[in-house]
């Protein structure tokens, strides 16, 4: 039994898995394990990396199976073998501090029903991942919140913020699930840990249901890592998101599917398959299992306007609108295609992603320019300098000097 | 055309210098030119790196035969120099050449432009570092135009000052139209430069014969402190001793203001103090009125030591001063406190428009490296004109 087991499910990557797995290996923490749950297509390069390079007993690998296994089948299997009390997920091109364990065990301490932790994230591009102009962001506050759930469930399942996203963080990927909750999940869902491909926010809209206990914390423990072959790196190109959608119904398989049949806005559309796959994950979650959204469609509409804006392009912006349009005049009937009404002309950014500063408690970073830096975990070093010490923020220090 | 002049006086810290201006000379403009005023002992250091560099941009002042006081290094520069705007840096710290472009912007919306300043940014060289060292870097990015009247009353009456006067308007991490310095040249005494502590006297100077004055709030340059440099003696009392006699030594004019009982080596406000008291008895100025917020300044400047002995003694050497100055009545307005408090830890993250952060970020080995990796997260001077 470890405090904290953070899984790495890989697939066909594993250049960026090793760099993640050198780097957390660099922890002097020891109460925590790794599990790489290796799902490529060549199992010989981290079976050798872990036999004659890493010596490491926090280290675990599982190998690939005889077939390919679907991302949320690859997730799935990590569960069984987790030893920890909290339990964690990362890509394998991120990088996580396993300090966290400790602010785990703050939190914890202050609230033995505990049952999510989430922190900030910063974000990073992988060098070969820079094909447009790109910003790292650093998140600077070091606070913690108890969150309000109904305000989180608003958020989340209502999409009451309105924007191209709905808040996610309290869940496991990139944040901290007790494995009791995971339990009760895979009893209460299913008999699965993760039942939807979007797999992430399938885990979040149960977490977020189910958590005796949340907590936020500001300061950022973990670094999503975007390299080329990255789900994220589809929104600097339509072409790369194109092929990762691909990919991604192919590995689906027979298994579950992100459904389209009552939520028409499909993630083949062009430039939506991010945007679509998470509010076809919310809104299959809340019809599946009976989940209050009342408002969803019309702040959803919103949320679309907002995602057409994101455009880089006026051709994007054109796709986009073309494909929303569709989906709305397909949905319940059309009842919504009339709120629709994105701007007819779209004039793009004329500075996408190079304003660096700071931007509310957010700080923008032109990564390109750190030389030095070349992945997430090097990254997060540098943003070290630029964040309160994890030690005040283990001890809830309150003072500090001018 | 030459728009900008940077000026880099030195003397004997020739690395530093060197690794200031090949920075600079990396960057791809051609409107500014550097001119580095080498008072070394040795000239061979620089006229070789100088040969090297072999760039038009740069120009090299060889020492002279004998060694010029830091004055008389700063007044050399200016005719040999020839951009349409001045600024001066230490050898041991950086200036973005892209100054030019924030120069050309800012013309177009103050016409009138002739003075610029901008925000600060803080550097000491990782050799003289004894551990993690926290500082901070404004997050702002506007021009802001100021009124000459405020910058008055900051600079001559010391409304609101911190240890010195809120007022940074001159060529020493500032830029100044040579048309202006020409002013002052002729304003006063067919000089460019009056007093020994030359950058608060230039302060001086331009704040009379400025006409329009505009701020930056991002940061274009960076305050380097290495080994030598005078910034090191705020730290160490030893180091500020020495510091301050060779500085005696070398000067050539007259650095104590009449009637002014404040010893320079008590410290930054003593000295401010004195070089502003100078330049107003040279000029027949008289003001009254500033004389508490003075007080008030001296009781912060002691509140700066970490150390309890150095403030101790900071503080008994003001009070001697102030009651000589104005009498036993005026030492009700000086109350240092010792303030450094060791088991509190540095605030570290984004408060007041402000990122507070330890200096070793991505281990930047020289000032120039540091306001690069800086620069990846202040606002991009390119972007500025797109903005107005």
């Amino acid at each position: 039994m470890v405090y904290f087991t953070i899984c790495i499910p890989t697939r066909n990557r594993q250049r960026y898995c090793i760099e993640a797995i050198k780097a957390i290996a660099e922890s002097e923490e020891t109460d925590f394990e790794v599990i790489v749950a290796d799902n490529s297509d060549e199992p010989a390069i981290l079976d050798d990396y872990f036999r004659t390079e890493l010596d490491d007993s926090r280290f675990r690998l599982l190998p690939p199976q005889a077939t390919v296994l679907s991302m949320v089948d690859n997730w799935e299997r990590t569960m069984p073998e987790v030893r920890g009390r909290w339990v964690c997920m990362i890509g394998d091109d991120d990088h996580i501090d396993a300090s966290v364990l400790q602010l785990i065990r703050r939190y914890e301490r202050e609230q033995p029903e505990l049952e999510v932790v989430a922190w900030s994230r910063i974000s990073y591009n992988w060098p070969d991942n820079r094909a447009i102009a790109t910003l790292a962001t650093i998140p600077l506050g070091h606070v913690t919140h108890i969150p309000d759930r109904k305000t989180v469930k608003d958020k989340l399942y209502r999409w009451s913020e309105r924007e191209s996203r709905p808040m996610g963080g309290f869940g496991i990927y990139h944040g901290a699930v007790r494995r009791s909750l995971m339990e009760r999940i895979k009893r209460r869902y299913s008999d699965r840990y993760f039942e939807h491909p979007t797999v992430d926010f399938d885990n979040t809209c149960k977490v977020v249901t189910e958590a005796k206990a949340m907590v936020f914390c500001q300061r950022p423990f973990s670094v999503l890592g975007a390299c080329v072959a990255s789900n994220s790196a589809s929104t600097q190109s339509f072409e790369t998101m194109q092929k990762l959608v691909d990919d991604f119904y192919r590995d689906l398989g027979n298994g579950q599917q992100i459904q389209e049949d009552d939520f028409p806005f499909s993630p083949k559309l062009p430039g939506l398959a991010i945007f679509s796959s998470i509010a076809a994950t919310t809104w299959w979650f809340c019809r599946k299992y009976g989940v209050d959204n009342a408002g969803f469609q019309e702040n959803f509409v919103h949320s679309a306007i907002k995602e057409c804006q994101t455009s880089r392009t006026v051709e994007d912006y054109k796709l986009k609108v073309q494909g929303l349009r569709l989906g709305f005049e397909a949905f319940e009937g059309g009842v919504w295609a009339s709120q629709f009404n994105p701007p007819e002309t779209f004039t793009p950014p004329p500075t996408e992603n190079q304003v660096c500063g700071v931007v509310k408690d957010t700080l923008y970073v032109r990564e390109a320019g750190l030389e030095k830096v070349t992945t997430p975990a090097e990254f997060y070093r540098f943003a070290e300098a630029l964040l309160m010490p994890v030690k005040h923020v283990v001890s809830a220090r309150k003072e500090f000097a001018a | 055309m030459t728009v900008l002049s940077i000026c880099i006086p030195t003397r004997n810290r020739q690395i530093y210098a060197m690794s200031a201006v090949r920075h600079m000379l990396a960057c791809d403009r051609q409107d500014f030119e550097i001119v580095l005023a080498d008072n070394s002992d040795d000239a061979a250091p620089l006229a070789q790196f100088a040969a090297d560099c072999n760039d038009q941009r740069l120009k090299l002042l060889p020492p002279e035969d004998k060694v010029l006081s830091m004055r008389a290094n700063w007044e050399r520069i200016i005719p040999a120099s020839s951009g349409e705007w001045v600024s001066y840096i230490g050898d041991d710290d950086y200036l973005d050449p892209k100054l030019c472009e924030v120069i050309r912007v800012t013309k177009k919306v103050v016409p009138n432009v002739d003075a610029m300043t901008w925000g600060r940014l803080y550097f000491t060289w990782p050799d003289v570092r004894t551990g993690p060292e926290l500082t901070k870097m404004p997050s702002g990015s506007h021009l802001v135009g100021i009124k000459r009247d405020d910058m008055m009353r900051k600079l001559f009456f010391w409304e609101k000052a911190s240890d010195r006067p809120m007022c940074a308007f001159g060529v020493y991490h500032g830029v100044v139209k040579r048309s202006l310095m020409e002013d002052i040249r002729t304003t006063f005494n067919n000089e460019y430069f009056g007093h020994p502590i030359v950058d608060y006297d230039n302060i001086c100077r331009t704040l009379m014969v400025a006409k329009g004055l505009v701020y930056f709030e991002r940061p274009m340059s960076v305050f380097g402190a290495c080994k030598e440099s005078n910034t090191m003696g705020l730290r160490d009392e030893k180091v500020a001793e020495k510091l301050f006699s060779v500085f005696r030594k070398e000067m050539d004019k007259e650095m104590e203001a009449a009637d002014f009982p404040f010893p320079m080596e008590l410290g930054l406000t003593a000295q401010i103090g004195h070089v502003i008291e100078a330049f107003k008895q040279e000029q027949g100025i008289e003001i009254n009125a500033w004389e508490d917020n003075f007080i008030k300044a001296c009781a912060r400047n002691c509140e700066t030591h970490y150390s309890r002995k150095a403030f101790e003694a900071r503080k008994s050497g003001y009070r001697q001063a102030i009651k000589e100055w104005r009498g036993k009545k005026a030492l009700a307005l000086f109350e240092p406190k010792f303030k450094y408090r060791p088991d509190i830890p540095p605030f570290i993250g984004f408060h007041n428009n402000e990122i507070s952060f330890d200096m070793d970020i991505g281990g930047a080995e020289s000032a120039a490296e540091y306001y690069d990796i800086l620069g990846n997260m202040m606002f991009p001077i390119e972007l500025l004109e797109g903005r107005l």
